[in-house]
């Protein structure tokens, strides 16, 4: 039996770490084994590869892992602090209110006003994901106090206050869009689609901070949240803070998914999916479940990026389609494999 | 009844109890929204002492013990070693004071050693780690409670009385000198009844504990408690030894069926029901003649 546990626990290590190192070779400029080798050594010989390296495909890659193991962590949390195995980042309204962000900045830089400002595109590429993050965290305090104030605070009326306000939140931007400049429409429908595409090195370093601190504050709180799935009043007389060990984690999954969607768009499924087979595989203690999550989300992140970069020449996929594409038809072998 | 229980039913030992008294209540009462559910307790649970709480469906049973684990505010006071319950800070309560409520299975398949585990959580800050010598207790909790060779099973794929006897062991891995349980037979078959009965009675005598227990049952009662809390409507109606709160016109009177108490010198107490047939026969002719 712990034998086992170690094998298992060797194989999803071997995976995390050599996903990212082999898809080091895959992209659109075609760089070789020794060139790349050069480039990590330091001593590359053509400039141009050097860049291609390390501004493009190096922080291309370590995004895609890092968003993989954050929508991974998060999810895992949110379904062990709610006792819920459908939880997910995206139920709490994270991802609507980002996207009603990134179309209130994608309107009114596209605005004849911001023409007559004179403001740069450049001020496109800050302003959406900016926007996006301020909109997450506005969705995050209305489901939060919507949930709180009308309800009492129990956990499936979070739920579904989460769910009222996703939808509130995407009624309100598709009509913005829709009333709005069709040019601007455009560019958010590509931006919900999900994209590591816009990645920079800095915004990479940034997300590598987030995704570590949230993910290792999670871990010393695991065997708090683990209380919790006997229920509240099991972990209360286990001392635990049931109300603030709760709030403190939507928060922190919330700060984590935010983080994430501002910048690379929708992404679906990965946090609904990931902890599912992780569970399945290694467990279902907090903290067994979000280093495994991490690893095995990053793992599948950097691979559907891969594709993402290469099924078509040319052009890349948006990844979130790629995500939920294989997410629905997981769900759908799950549910069969349930009933049988 | 609010006023209270004639005197000849109150021979409370309380007035002896109390000052030797592990758990002391004074003047408890709660309410919610302005319905009273207790009114004016005042008990004394004694130190290493096996204590049973009996009586109907509504008495009161489960909110007087949520209010002795302080998972309930209730106004009076509540003492555990001299010491008011809300001057606890929660993770020291939880050090003193372990509580088995009734079975809440998790979605999630825990192990029977994963749940026992948990029992650590109030000796553990953020920071800690979990050691050798902490695997070490948990596996010795699961082994006093007959549960070894079911460590690495799924929680939910335990029988009740499995489930039950794992969460007595994840209390006894809390380390805690006073183990309140509510129900804790409830549902089991008479097999874990008195399996689940006589580990507990074990574990005050072996190691200490303070147990209280609520229960349906009178005759397990009177075989395993050393003392009882009778009540009925948020009223205590006799406190004391077993063998002097279960007496026949008493329990006839609270439980609504009229008994026979057999006492005997070297057996326990054993109580013989008369169910009120007549009366039931009158109630269901009714619902005949209704439908």
């Amino acid at each position: 039996m712990i034998a086992n546990m170690k094998a298992k626990w060797i194989v999803l290590l071997l995976l995390a770490i050599s996903a990212p190192l082999l898809s080091l070779f895959f992209g659109a400029a075609s760089l070789s084994a020794d060139t790349i080798f050069q480039c990590v050594s330091g001593s590359c010989a053509d400039p141009i590869d050097n860049t291609i390296f390390w501004d493009i495909r190096f922080p291309r890659v370590m995004v895609g892992f890092l968003v993989g193991a954050g929508l991974s962590v998060a999810g895992a949390t949110l379904q062990n602090v709610t006792r819920n195995g459908l939880a997910d980042p995206y139920l709490f309204g994270v991802v609507a209110g980002a996207g009603l962000g990134a179309s209130v900045a994608a309107l009114l830089l596209n605005s004849p006003l911001a023409a007559k400002w004179g403001l740069p595109t450049a001020a496109f590429d800050i302003a959406l994901p900016v926007s996006a993050l301020i909109g997450a965290i506005f969705a995050v305090i209305l489901v939060q106090l919507l949930a709180r104030s009308t309800f009492g605070g129990r956990i499936e009326h979070m739920l579904l206050a989460g769910v009222a306000v996703s939808f509130m939140l995407s009624a309100l931007s598709q009509f913005l869009l829709f009333v709005g400049d069709p040019f601007a429409a455009n560019q958010v429908v590509f931006w919900l689609m999900g994209s590591l595409a816009r990645v920079e090195s800095q915004y990479a370093w940034v997300l590598f901070a987030v995704v570590a601190g949230c993910t290792a504050v999670l871990y010393l709180f695991g065997p708090r949240i683990d209380a919790l799935l006997l229920g509240d009043d099991s972990a209360r007389t286990l001392g635990v803070n049931v109300a603030h060990m709760r709030m403190l984690s939507l928060l922190i999954c919330a700060g984590l998914t935010a983080a994430i969607v501002s910048y690379c768009g929708g992404i679906g499924f990965v946090g609904l999916m990931i902890p599912h087979i992780v569970r399945r595989w290694l467990g279902v203690t907090s903290r067994t479940l979000f280093i495994g999550c991490a690893l095995l989300g990053g793992f599948f992140m950097v691979w559907v990026d891969v594709f993402a970069r290469t099924a078509l020449t040319g052009r890349e996929i948006p990844v979130g389609i790629i995500t939920s594409a294989i997410g629905s038809l997981f769900f759908l072998l799950v549910m069969r494999q349930r009933q049988a | 009844m609010a006023a209270g229980y004639p005197a000849k039913y109150n021979f409370s030992m309380t007035g002896i109890m109390s000052t030797q008294a592990a758990l002391h209540l004074q003047d408890v009462t709660y309410s919610i929204n302005k319905k009273r559910i207790l009114t004016d307790i005042s008990l004394g649970f004694g130190a290493g002492l096996f204590h049973g709480v009996l009586g109907p469906n509504g008495a009161g049973k489960t909110t007087l013990l949520k209010i002795i684990t302080g998972q309930l505010q209730a106004a009076g006071e509540v003492c555990w070693q001299g010491r008011p319950l809300s001057d606890y800070a929660p993770q020291e309560l939880a050090r003193h004071v372990a509580v088995v409520n009734q079975i809440n299975d998790s979605v999630f398949s825990l192990t029977a050693k994963q749940v026992v585990t948990m029992g650590l959580l109030p000796h553990k800050n953020l920071l800690s780690r979990y050691t050798r010598d902490d695997r070490t207790q948990v596996l010795k909790a699961l082994d006093d409670v007959g549960l070894a060779d079911k460590a690495e099973q799924h929680f939910s794929a335990l029988s009740g009385g499995e489930q039950q006897r794992c969460l007595i062991a994840r209390a006894l891995v809390q380390g805690a000198p006073l183990l309140v349980l509510d129900e804790p037979v409830n549902h089991l078959d008479v097999y874990y009844q008195h399996q689940i009965l006589h580990l507990l009675h074990s574990l005050c005598q072996q190691q200490g504990k303070t147990v209280v227990v609520s229960l349906h049952d009178l005759n397990l009662a009177a075989a395993y408690c050393d003392n009882l809390v009778l009540m009925k409507d948020g009223l205590v109606a006799a406190s004391g030894a077993s063998s002097g709160v279960l007496e026949s016109t008493l329990l006839s009177d609270i439980f609504r069926v009229p008994c026979t108490v057999h006492h005997s010198a070297t057996q326990t107490a054993r109580i013989e029901f008369n169910p009120p047939f007549a009366e039931f026969q009158k109630a269901s002719t009714q619902v005949k003649h209704d439908s």
